[in-house]
């Protein structure tokens, strides 16, 4: 049995991988699957950076038929530039596409209102990307669940994991709210809850946890590539219409035991309206019809950590530091061959073990100004 | 110790419009008369109200069922600020006290200090007119806004004429724009009394009223033609021009949740009353209405798979209880429908549905998702989330902005180093490409 410890993206996909090669898996998810930061993000399935991004870029075009639901996935992506500056950044971040062979097209103004009618006069162009794209994050959590059910494996839903039993140097069972299940192997896949499940362990996992926030407008007619952003906003057009933009200031907070907390929404609601009015300045009468919170999990260097651990050995610990969604079927890949074999065999994760933070000071969040305040 | 993360919210004010000892919102009997009360006894006191209405939430049935039964006379904000000031003499009285009094002023968020919500320096009030957004800062706060109407889908209820007990009073008796002339009225209890007797008063003919739960059917093409119901072995029609649904009201919860008042389900009560809490106050129907046939009339309303529940996004009750993903996935939902999910959460199965997802933020649907969801128990409160009533992006745009929070907006959190090649180390000195800042790069 292999126990996976939290039921958003990552863990659920891991779930996914080893359910559909014959392994028996457990989810243990504290609340509702894909509740938290994996139900509520901005979609986006466009990770250049990442060593996954192949495995990302080629699994995406299959998800719905591996999963027997839709997750709204669609293809590119269309990068606004409203001013030189942002146009350089654009390109730079491009280039990490581009250098490993995906193809990326320059747009003019008018080319890109072709695209996106609601782009205005203040645009100076912008990229197509034709690679990448975006999904229903809500829709996908979803339909991971269900589709480790449908392979026999477990998920249960509104049960704490409280602690790994370990015996001789192996997890041998995890402590739940609803008794302790016997294991194989383990996976923490449990966001901001990560750190302090694997500190009993004897592994400092550091991570501190932030709230964001986005806002969702009414719906408009759909325009043929809704996956447009720029201006500071991450977002896109879904499937339904809806516009769904977030950015701007993150708040760094602490938890408070094993709960995570409300994810509240902040004034912040109104810059990312200011924002995405000044990105679709033909859009200043749409009306924004709510907002979300979420929260999520930064690492030291931002970066994931995906590391099977060497004590206990047969225990896996998975943050995808704040960009976690996307990756996904990738990640649950990847943490899938960790469970099983040790290693990755379709990508170079020796940058991502958990001993790059071996030499961390203890106080590195005051250090990074990355504190909570007070409360 | 380093200076706090500039791309976080530490450090960013929030720029009030004013700030007040305590704020009342919503301008009823109630709420007039917290107002009254706190101005004289020598609080600096601001009393907003949402009415007179933006145009457009009228046509969106916010904040009640207004069913597109009212003339042109809602397009004229000052004219109806008269009306407003005219129905509620007890305005006058309370700017005599000395209330600060708004009208046209919706509260469209509350923002509180919390564990995930640190940075703030006080509580703040989020209100908006028909151009412009702004925050004003409260020490105390009383929410007078009353209640919403509470919708049955029956066949032909998303049809011109169709009204809540709420929304006809308002049309009817704060904007005098009522265009119906024969009302039918659903409802056996106060509320229908009400309407009865304030369409008596306004010499309008009430052609039927039903007192309980009965298949039923409002007819017409364009608009309200008429009403037809089963009563016993018989059929029986009317023709009307309006269909007031006056069978309950519920609490108007969603502020109090906002700023995270303990809400609990209190069947006897008009389902989630809000729980006072602090400096946080509610008086009037919002903490609590008179009890109702409400469930029998809407199991009634459910009982057909074909109801459409959710008019926004076009869900039936049968879309519903089969977990369908939304018309335009064309799919079906998992074979075991709601049963796929376990405890059933309103917020799950509206972001699985789209009920309740829709423009008018789930004003219309939400009692009967919520009464569909609770066969087995009473589902857990759908949250509400700002902008509580849907603010174009110009006026919600015109905010105030910290020219600090604007100059460090990163796309996402700013660390450089997340956005380059994570096959190689992280470079201790990097570029931020992650995303436009304005104005001076601030992050290295």
């Amino acid at each position: 049995m292999i126990v996976i410890v939290g039921g958003g993206v990552t863990g659920l996909s891991t779930a996914f991988w080893l359910a559909r090669d014959g392994h028996p898996v457990t989810v243990v998810e504290k609340g509702i699957v894909g509740w938290e930061a994996s139900g509520r993000n901005g979609g986006g399935c466009t990770h250049p950076y990442s060593p996954l991004f192949r495995e990302e870029q080629r699994l995406w075009p299959m998800m719905d038929e591996l999963l027997g639901h839709p997750t709204e996935w669609r293809p590119h992506r269309l990068k606004v530039a409203l001013d030189d500056g942002q146009l350089d950044r654009l390109w730079k971040s491009t280039k990490l596409a581009t250098d490993q062979g995906f193809e990326a097209v320059k747009l003019d103004r008018a080319e890109m209102r072709e695209l996106v009618p609601w782009v205005g006069d203040n645009a100076v162009g912008g990229i197509h990307w034709r690679y990448g794209g975006h999904a229903n994050p809500q829709r996908t959590s979803q339909a991971y669940a269900w589709a480790v059910e449908r392979l026999g494996g477990r998920i249960l839903q509104h049960t704490a994991a409280r602690g790994i039993r370990t015996q001789g140097g192996r997890a041998v069972a995890v402590e739940t709210s609803a008794g302790e299940i016997g294991c194989d192997a383990v996976v923490i896949a449990a966001g901001p809850h990560t750190a302090a499940l694997a500190a009993p362990l004897g592994h400092r996992v550091p991570m501190a946890p932030a709230r964001v926030e986005m806002i969702v407008t009414e719906p408009l007619p759909p325009i043929v590539m809704g996956g447009v952003d720029g201006n500071g906003l991450y977002g896109r057009q879904t499937l339904r219409g809806n516009l769904a933009y977030g950015g701007g200031p993150h708040e760094w907070i602490d938890l408070d035991g094993e709960a995570t907390p409300r994810p509240v929404n902040s004034p912040v609601v109104a810059s990312l309206a200011r924002r995405l009015n000044e990105l679709f300045p033909r859009l200043g009468h749409v009306r924004v019809i709510r907002s979300w919170g979420g929260i999520v999990e930064n690492t030291p260097d931002g970066r994931p950590i995906l590391d099977r651990l060497e004590d206990p050995g047969n225990v896996v610990v998975a943050s995808m530091s704040s960009v976690g969604f996307g990756l996904s079927p990738a990640t649950g890949r990847a943490l899938a061959q960790l469970v099983l074999q040790g290693h990755c065999d379709f990508a170079d994760l020796s940058q991502l073990k958990l001993s790059r933070f071996g030499n961390l000071p203890l106080d590195w969040r005051s250090r990074q100004g990355w504190d909570a305040l007070p409360v | 110790m380093a200076a706090p993360d500039p791309t976080s919210i530490a450090g960013k004010a929030f720029p009030l419009h004013g700030n007040f000892d305590h704020v009342v919102v919503g301008a009823g009997e109630a709420g007039i008369e917290a107002a009254r009360a706190a101005a004289t006894g020598g609080a600096k006191t601001l009393l907003v109200d949402e009415h007179p209405l933006d145009p457009g939430l009228f046509g969106l049935d916010i904040p009640y069922l207004f069913g597109a039964r009212f003339d042109a006379a809602i397009l004229n904000a000052s004219r109806m600020e008269e009306r407003i000031v005219t129905a509620r003499p007890a305005l006058m009285a309370a700017m005599e006290d000395g209330v600060e009094v708004a009208l046209g002023t919706a509260a469209w968020g509350g923002f509180v200090r919390g564990q995930a919500s640190r940075a703030l320096a006080k509580p703040l009030l989020g209100l908006a007119d028909r151009d412009a957004a702004w925050l004003v800062g409260f020490d105390r706060l009383t929410i007078a806004t009353g209640a919403r109407d509470v919708v049955l889908p029956f066949p032909g209820w998303t049809l011109p004429g169709v009204m809540g007990a709420r929304g006809f009073d308002a049309v009817l008796r704060l904007y005098g724009a009522f265009t119906g002339r024969r009302i039918a009225v659903l409802g056996g209890g106060a509320l229908a009394d009400g309407v009865f007797a304030a369409a008596r008063e306004a010499g309008l003919d009430v052609v039927a009223r039903l007192t309980a739960p009965a298949p039923l059917r409002i007819e017409g093409r364009e608009e309200v033609t008429g009403l037809a119901w089963q009563d016993g072995e018989q059929r029986q029609t009317v023709t009307c021009d309006t269909v007031v649904m006056a069978v309950d009201t519920v609490p108007m919860v969603d502020l109090p949740d906002l700023l995270g008042a303990s809400i609990g389900w209190d069947a006897a009560r008009g389902g989630f009353v809000p729980a006072a809490s602090g400096v946080i106050a509610m008086v009037g129907d919002v903490a609590g209405t008179v009890p109702a046939m409400r469930a029998a009339w809407l199991d009634a309303a459910l009982a057909e798979d074909h109801a459409l529940v959710c008019a926004c996004e076009d869900v039936t009750a049968g879309d519903l209880r089969a977990l369908r993903p939304p018309r335009y996935l064309d799919a079906a939902g998992p074979q075991a429908g709601l049963a796929a999910l376990g405890p059933l959460n309103q917020d799950q199965v509206k972001r699985l549905t789209r009920a309740g997802m829709g423009p008018c933020q789930g004003r219309r649907c939400r009692e009967a998702v919520h009464a569909l969801l609770s066969r087995d128990g009473v589902a857990p409160l759908a949250s509400h989330r700002a902008p509580l009533r849907p603010l174009p992006l110009s006026v919600l745009a015109a905010l105030e902005e910290d020219p600090t929070l604007r100059a460090n907006w990163t796309g996402w959190f700013g660390i450089a180093a997340q956005w380059l090649p994570h096959w190689e180390p992280a470079p201790e000195d990097a570029e931020y490409i992650g995303g436009r800042l304005s104005g001076e790069d601030v992050v290295k």
